[in-house]
């Protein structure tokens, strides 16, 4: 009985082991997953008491100079980037850090809904904005709409002008923006590398940038870092006033990111 | 008994790595997320020659639809909206399964390549060609009620130098390095330093900014930023660049400053041997203070001296 009850323990050990090893290997090698072998770049070196496995083995690297000559160098790297003799040069590999990197960006959700508008009711929509720019040298995201928000009998919610008064709210620059009675569409953003316009209070908004008036999309996050990731959240808002034509207002705004050049 | 406290300590190593570890490939859910590499391109060629480039697109969120596009890179690092813009047919892609310009459908978590090729005919204008490589989702259908829908676009830079010998001329020149020749002892150093690209193609600043002072120095490092043909750019230094929002002085320096101070600015084109140096000199001391010091000493001796001769008059 009691060794019956060892192997038992053994056998759902062994099997917990598996499971572990299954889910938390990213993948399988492709051989042991039944696909075709791939070719890989590698340095072999082995000797009778020693054996080196390695994708690389740099003998030497780093700046050298004298009077007339400067060199930044990585020897022994195996995918080397330059192949001047085939009359092209394509920066790859140690010494273009941002070769083998990944750019991200995401925005969530996909749709701010705004569901039904009652006027001097004003409606706020939240959305996330997140990037990963790697060893890239920083980023810049930009914000625009292909139009203010209209219905297809052609109605529309005009852009915000914030508090209007002595200084409206622009594409490029976010003013006050708390009246109820102050009617239109624009946004607001938080975070560490918004404008700075917007830093200065919550209730700080500017309009979008309209395609159809052939606007620039404005900036809405940019950084000069690199291997950051960054996170913003831009607040919709969207305020009616009573005269406004009954409909279901759409637009599209579109974000638009690349890495610092 | 031993493999028992084995199984339990394994199980709770289990279960902490299932929960508290997450994946390496985030995704995101009721949104859109995407990932492209490489993220930017730098390519000197030959014409006649050709060159290849697999970019790799990546859904990390809910299943889209994707437009590849070719677009012109500007200045300031956007993606150019005028609409006449065409690409350069030499620059163009090998795929059987994407075309520029055709949408496609990438689910979740899936990969697809684009190729794209490099291949400047004989006679094509040796300059720079300042092109993006981008993917646009397509919005997901409206509901029945007011809304704004979200398009997202994400692009690779593709900066492209046609050359025959690969000796284009590199120049610059420092257009603007203003810094206060006085400064108050307790305020920042605020100095502001342009640079214009006065050469046949563009290129990176790499060196940095020193400063010298009564006592120790200080070294700065530029980022690498790339200035385009005729472009003007301000220079920031990776400290500015890390710190704030939107650096509107390429260095500043808070602390406690007294006396003469040189700095200097020196970078290479590249890593070439075209070497761009300039150095100012300015002085710190706390005039500040003792303005205010004087002004009381000043106040206090007029004072006295009223008093004085208002008792000599009282006296006589």
């Amino acid at each position: 009985m009691t060794s019956k009850l060892m192997v038992s323990e053994k056998l759902w050990f062994v099997c917990l082991l598996i499971l572990v090893f299954i889910l938390t290997t990213p993948s399988l090698p492709a051989s042991l997953a039944g696909g075709q072998p791939t070719t890989i770049f590698a340095q072999d070196m082995s000797s009778q008491n020693y054996r080196l496995d390695g994708g690389n083995f740099n003998m030497t690297s780093g700046n050298k100079s004298s009077t007339n000559f400067k060199l930044s160098d990585v020897v022994g790297q195996t995918a080397a980037g330059i192949f001047a003799s085939k009359g092209y040069i394509i920066q790859a590999g140690f010494l273009n850090g941002a070769a083998g990197e990944t750019f991200s960006f995401s925005v969530i959700p996909a749709i701010a809904d705004f569901q039904e508008l009652t006027p001097n009711s004003p409606v706020e929509r939240t959305l996330r904005i997140t990037i990963s720019n790697g060893n890239a040298t920083g980023y810049s995201v930009r914000a625009s709409e292909n139009e203010p928000l209209s219905t297809l009998a052609g109605a529309q919610i005009t852009d915000t002008v914030c508090n209007s008064g002595a200084s409206p709210c622009t594409i490029n620059q976010a003013t006050k923006w708390g009246q109820n009675t102050a009617y239109g569409f624009g946004y607001h953003m938080t975070g560490r590398t918004v404008p700075r316009d917007f830093t200065k209070g919550d209730n700080l908004f500017r309009p979008f940038a309209a395609t159809t008036r052939n606007e620039s999309p404005a900036i809405i996050m940019q950084s000069e870092a690199k291997k950051v990731v960054d996170q913003a959240t831009m607040t919709l808002h969207l305020n009616i006033g009573p005269n406004q034509a009954v409909g279901q207002y759409r637009n599209v705004i579109s974000f638009s990111a690349l890495v610092g050049v | 008994m031993k493999l028992k406290i084995l199984t339990t300590l394994f199980t709770l190593v289990f279960l902490a790595d299932l929960f508290l570890f997450p994946a390496k490939h985030q995704v995101f859910a009721q949104g859109l997320s995407l990932s492209i590499s490489p993220p930017i391109l730098e390519a000197l060629i030959k014409p006649g020659k050709s060159a290849i480039q697999a970019y790799k697109i990546t859904n990390d969120g809910d299943p889209v639809i994707l437009t590849p596009q070719i677009g012109e890179l500007t200045e300031d690092g956007s993606i150019s909206q005028d609409p006449n813009f065409t690409v350069e047919k030499w620059i163009n892609t090998l795929n059987t399964d994407l075309a520029l310009g055709q949408p496609f459908l990438l689910d979740k978590g899936e990969t697809r390549q684009l190729i794209v090729r490099i291949n400047p005919p004989q006679g094509t204008p040796e300059k720079d060609y300042y092109r993006v490589i981008y993917f646009t989702t397509t919005p997901n259908p409206p509901l029945e009620s007011s809304q704004s829908s979200v398009s997202q676009t994400i692009g690779s830079p593709l900066i492209v130098t046609v050359s025959a010998s690969g000796l284009l001329v590199k120049s610059a020149k420092i257009s603007k390095f203003q810094i206060p020749e006085i400064l108050d002892s307790f305020d920042p150093i605020n100095a502001d330093i342009e640079i214009t690209n006065t050469g046949k193609t563009y290129f990176h600043p790499v060196g940095k900014i020193t400063l010298v002072g009564p006592v120790g120095r200080g070294d700065y490092n530029l980022v690498p930023n790339a200035i385009f043909i005729g472009q003007t750019k301000r220079l920031l230094t990776t400290d500015n660049a890390q710190e704030s929002l939107e650096p509107s002085t390429t260095i500043t320096l808070p602390g406690f400053f007294l006396g003469k101070y040189i700095l200097t600015v020196d970078f290479t084109l590249d890593q070439g041997t075209t070497r761009i140096t300039q150095a100012k000199i300015f002085y710190a001391f706390p005039w500040k203070a003792g303005l205010v010091i004087f002004t009381f000493l000043f106040s206090i001796f007029f004072l006295r001296r009223g008093k004085r001769n208002r008792g000599n008059k009282k006296a006589h």
